[in-house]
């Protein structure tokens, strides 16, 4: 299967090659004023077209296939400022050099985005909320998994690792997600269990992360109800580069000499290694990571090796063909509550010798096609393997699960006049499960959706587009699905931008959730044939300015509407117990705001982010706050550099959710589960350049939960509490 | 007066990064247990008495083959618990060949859960041999009965009266085969 969808593309490539191969071209190298030093990932774009690339390593650029005439180029790069160079002279057949240099301005970002249209686009012209995470972040906190670093993110926050944007989810007990994993645009998401699997994901192959926030389906379909987290993989070096980094970490001992339950200490620790490198038209990276973590609780150590290929051949005329491999076997204990608060760190009798084994790995390509200056044309196949199970007999009886998930997408970026830019593209996917607690089941759907951007004026932008999805997965009646969006963003002055949006977002139900057949606990999980896709209609008015500088300044006001929620939940049976179900329970509304500040203290010399989302989670029929939803959250983060010393610190505020899913702490389920409180957390690192020793090595420390606070994010499920880690790191 | 700014800016987020210092949950003032008086009749001489720890086992222990198995799975609870001193090593009263002793088996330090216990019994090694246990008495219906009582241990709460007569020279029969 992979091998033929590999020959179509490369028939694709070599007709690309052939198509597209006259012009002339710009090249150049793009440098920091002042110091002359090499920019690398410098974002150049050709204006007015399709075409673009980045720096290497060398802060080199080049830019095939440019029609011949004058054009603009656009330079850009986090911390720096855009740089553009009009009237810039392209002859056929003959290559035009433009060198460039940056003005470093440590508080505004010229953040290049892909997600929030599917196209490359500055993070201020995006007409609704992205926040993004560069690769940089995820090493400074020494974040192991994706999720760990979602953590800081304004209006994001993590409930036993699902994710919640602005209130949009709670926490479905590993089922279903209201947020859109996407891997490199195509989305991420297990065919059984609906859920994100992050740990199939390396970090360090992990060039940035874009959130975006709200409703979202109209360009990515199901799932994209409460927003879309899109992980872009790092290019290929043009020059070869070898990465080596080992960690070491140390759980302290618990706060209290009753929650103590090992003599012994408990370490986590992992190494990985990756090299690249590019031979000609073809780039390799190769990487692979192994984590040991004792865990802190009892059987909740894990084991965990991930392997990842990617290869990427360019073409004539920026044509590219990128093909992506990653495998994931992890086996580790299985801890789902404390055995009661007493006993914080022990699970219940039943669960401690629970074991889960599983293996995932998926296989993408990506082929990316300009088809003229006004025309690109992707194209992507992904699938996605999953194999996991229990090797102990426990709470739930010995299972295994089996899913399969292929998607195939096509996009076209057509810039039809000056004022127009149309994305349209279709999509399909189709997925198989076969497992013990689900049952077999196959399904899938197609979609396909359309978006112009329309320049009105030079300071306003419409966006409008509309999606359509049939499917046929989870649910037993195939349904179809409308999602429109609009969006319009005014940019009345340099650094002001006003922006509003609207869309529409739904979600099919899981396998998992439709299907399930379980006895937990004595209580009966039962399936539901008549499980709907549920719904929601999102709105944003948003300001971003820029003052003057000292930074830059956003505030936004959100509001979503649900309909058909899914809630897991206790229900009468007739006559006899009652039983769990997941069922379409409610109308809902999360309403709030949010404001965020990037500022620099003493001349740039501290960076510091802080941001604050205020949210009122409501279910429209009960009045109740919906579960698992903070109001408040509070992120604060400084980072400070001096010559080669690095220091950074993060904290964090989520207030005390209100509502619990209190069915499991009522009936005994989970004892003391309904005790929670404010979650306050602080973590500091500091860290050194040591490449002054002949050795291109780095280091660096952090404490994480500084101040050993004790918290719950999912009821009966204490934190880790205050951690010590060092990182070394080598990279040549 | 920038800088009179930015070091206002830099204390307030380092007073607010700092508040973090409460502690936040812990475990609650009364734990979850059982309590009561075991009261000793006939002891043997002190070379007889090597260990003395109560066990509580949520179901009737019949298959004595199991019963390993399920103190290495933490089925079974044992107070003190294995690896540390037994009731004879208690620094807080004299137990060997005293008339009674108060005990208190709580989930603090052990791994005695919420539920119910279908027996719960005083075990006695009377030889150095580490696997010859045996019960001295049990927590039965009534006084000189061998019929095990249940006892429900409830969240946060001590259920008290949970007294064991222990007869040395009449101790009651092994549960298992």
């Amino acid at each position: 299967m992979a091998m033929r969808l590999q020959s179509i593309f490369l028939i694709l490539a070599v007709s690309a090659r052939c198509a597209f191969a006259s012009g002339g071209s710009i090249a150049g190298r793009v440098t920091g004023k002042g110091d002359s030093e090499p920019l690398v990932g410098v974002t150049v774009l050709l204006q007015g077209t399709v075409r673009g690339t980045i720096t290497n390593t060398k802060g080199e650029y080049r830019i095939a296939a440019v029609s011949p005439g004058k054009c603009t180029l656009i330079f850009s790069m986090v911390g720096y400022r855009r740089e553009t160079r009009a009237d810039v002279i392209v002859e056929e057949g003959k290559e035009a050099t433009l060198n460039v240099a940056m003005t470093q301005t440590p508080v505004l970002s010229e953040q290049i985005v892909v997600t929030a249209s599917r196209r490359e686009q500055s993070l201020q012209e995006v007409p609704v909320s992205i926040s993004v995470l560069e690769a940089s972040e995820l090493q400074m906190r020494n974040a192991q998994t994706i999720d760990d670093a979602l953590r800081y993110v304004p209006g994001v926050n993590i409930t036993g690792g699902q994710v919640n944007i602005r209130g949009s989810s709670g926490y479905s007990r590993g089922a279903g997600s209201r947020v859109l994993l996407l891997l490199d645009g195509v989305p991420f998401i297990t065919g059984d269990t609906g859920e994100l699997v992050f740990e199939s994901i390396p970090v360090g192959q992990i060039e940035r992360i874009e959130v975006v926030k709200g409703a979202s389906s109209a360009l990515y379909g199901s799932n994209a109800l409460g927003g879309v987290i899109n992980i872009i993989t790092k290019e290929i070096p043009t020059t070869p580069e070898t990465d080596i980094r080992s960690y070491a970490g140390l759980y302290n001992k618990p706060s209290f000499g009753s929650w103590a339950w090992s003599d012994k200490n408990r370490y986590y620790n992992g190494e990985s290694i990756s090299h690249a490198y590019k031979s000609g038209d073809l780039g390799v990276a190769l990487f692979f990571s192994r984590q040991f973590d004792d865990g802190y609780r009892q059987n909740d150590y894990h084991r965990r090796y991930n392997v990842y290929v990617k290869t990427k051949e360019d073409f004539a005329g920026s044509n590219s063909l990128t093909m992506n491999f990653g495998l994931l076997y992890q086996y580790g204990g299985q801890y789902v509550y404390w055995r009661n608060l007493d006993q914080a760190l022990i699970p219940p009798v039943l669960q401690q010798t629970d074991d889960v084994r599983s293996i995932r790995y998926y296989v993408n390509a990506l082929y990316n096609g300009i088809l003229s200056d006004k025309a690109l044309f992707t194209a992507k196949v992904l699938w996605y393997h999953n194999d996991w199970g229990y090797e102990t007999i426990n709470a739930i009886g010995m299972t295994k699960s089996l899913s399969d998930e292929i998607a195939v997408e096509a996009t076209t970026t057509l810039i039809l006049n000056r004022m127009n830019t149309m994305t349209a593209g279709f999509d399909a996917n189709f997925d198989m499960v076969n497992a013990d607690l689900f049952g077999q089941h196959s399904g899938g759907g197609l979609a396909a959706y359309a978006q112009d951007e329309y320049k009105i004026t030079r300071e306003l932008n419409f966006t409008a587009g509309v999606r359509f999805d049939f499917q046929s997965v989870a649910i037993t009646k195939p349904s179809g699905q409308l999602n429109p969006k609009a969006a319009l963003s005014y940019t009345p002055l340099a650094g002001t931008t006003l922006r509003t949006s609207f869309g529409r977002g739904f979600r099919i139900p899981a396998v998992a959730e439709a299907f399930i057949s379980a006895e937990v606990s004595n209580l009966q999980v039962i399936p539901n044939n008549d499980l709907q896709p549920e719904r929601s209609y999102s709105y944003e008015l948003g300001l971003s300015q820029a003052i003057g500088g000292l930074g830059t300044v956003d505030v936004a006001g959100f509001r979503s509407d649900f309909d058909n929620l899914i809630e897991v939940g206790l229900a009468e049976g007739s006559g006899s117990l009652p039983y769990v179900q997941w069922r379409n329970v409610t109308k809902a509304r999360v309403q709030g705001f949010e404001a965020s500040f990037r500022f620099g203290l003493f001349d740039g010399g501290l960076g510091c982010n802080v941001g604050y989302t205020y949210t009122h989670p409501e279910d429209l029929v009960t009045h109740e706050v919906l579960k698992y939803r903070p109001r408040h959250l509070f992120y604060a983060n400084l980072t400070g550099r001096a010559g080669m010393f690095t220091a950074g610190a993060d904290f964090r505020f989520v207030s005390r959710v209100d509502n619990i899913d209190s069915i499991f702490v009522n009936l005994g389920i989970i004892p003391d589960g309904d005790q929670r409180e404010d979650i306050i957390v602080t973590d500091v690192r500091a860290g050194a350049d040591l490449s002054f020793t002949g050795i291109p090595l780095s280091a660096t420390v952090n404490v994480n939960n500084l101040f050993q606070r004790n918290y719950v994010e999912l009821i009966g499920n204490i934190m880790p509490p205050r951690t010590y880690v060092l990182v070394l790191e080598a990279k040549f | 007066m920038n800088r009179v700014r930015n070091a206002a800016t830099l204390l307030t987020l380092l007073v607010i990064f700092s508040t973090g210092c409460d502690k936040g949950l812990g475990p609650p003032d009364e734990p979850s247990g059982f309590s009561g008086v075991i009261r000793f009749k006939h002891w043997p001489s002190a070379d007889s008495v090597r260990e003395l720890r109560i066990v509580a086992f949520p179901f009737y222990p019949s298959d004595s083959a199991s019963i390993l198995l399920d103190l290495a799975q933490r089925l079974v609870s044992v107070y003190p618990q294995i690896g540390q001193p037994n009731l004879l090593s208690d620094t807080t009263q004299r137990v060997l060949f005293a008339d009674s002793i108060r005990y208190s088996f709580s989930s603090a330090g052990t791994t005695l859960d919420v539920g119910v216990y279908n027996y719960v019994a005083l075990a006695w090694r009377p030889t150095a041999f580490l696997f010859d246990w045996r019960p001295a008495g049990v927590y039965s219906t009534g006084p000189g009965q061998f019929d095990p009582a249940p006892v429900r241990v409830l969240l946060h709460k001590d259920v008290t009266g949970i007294n064991i007569d222990v007869d040395f020279s009449n101790p009651p029969p092994k549960p298992w085969r």
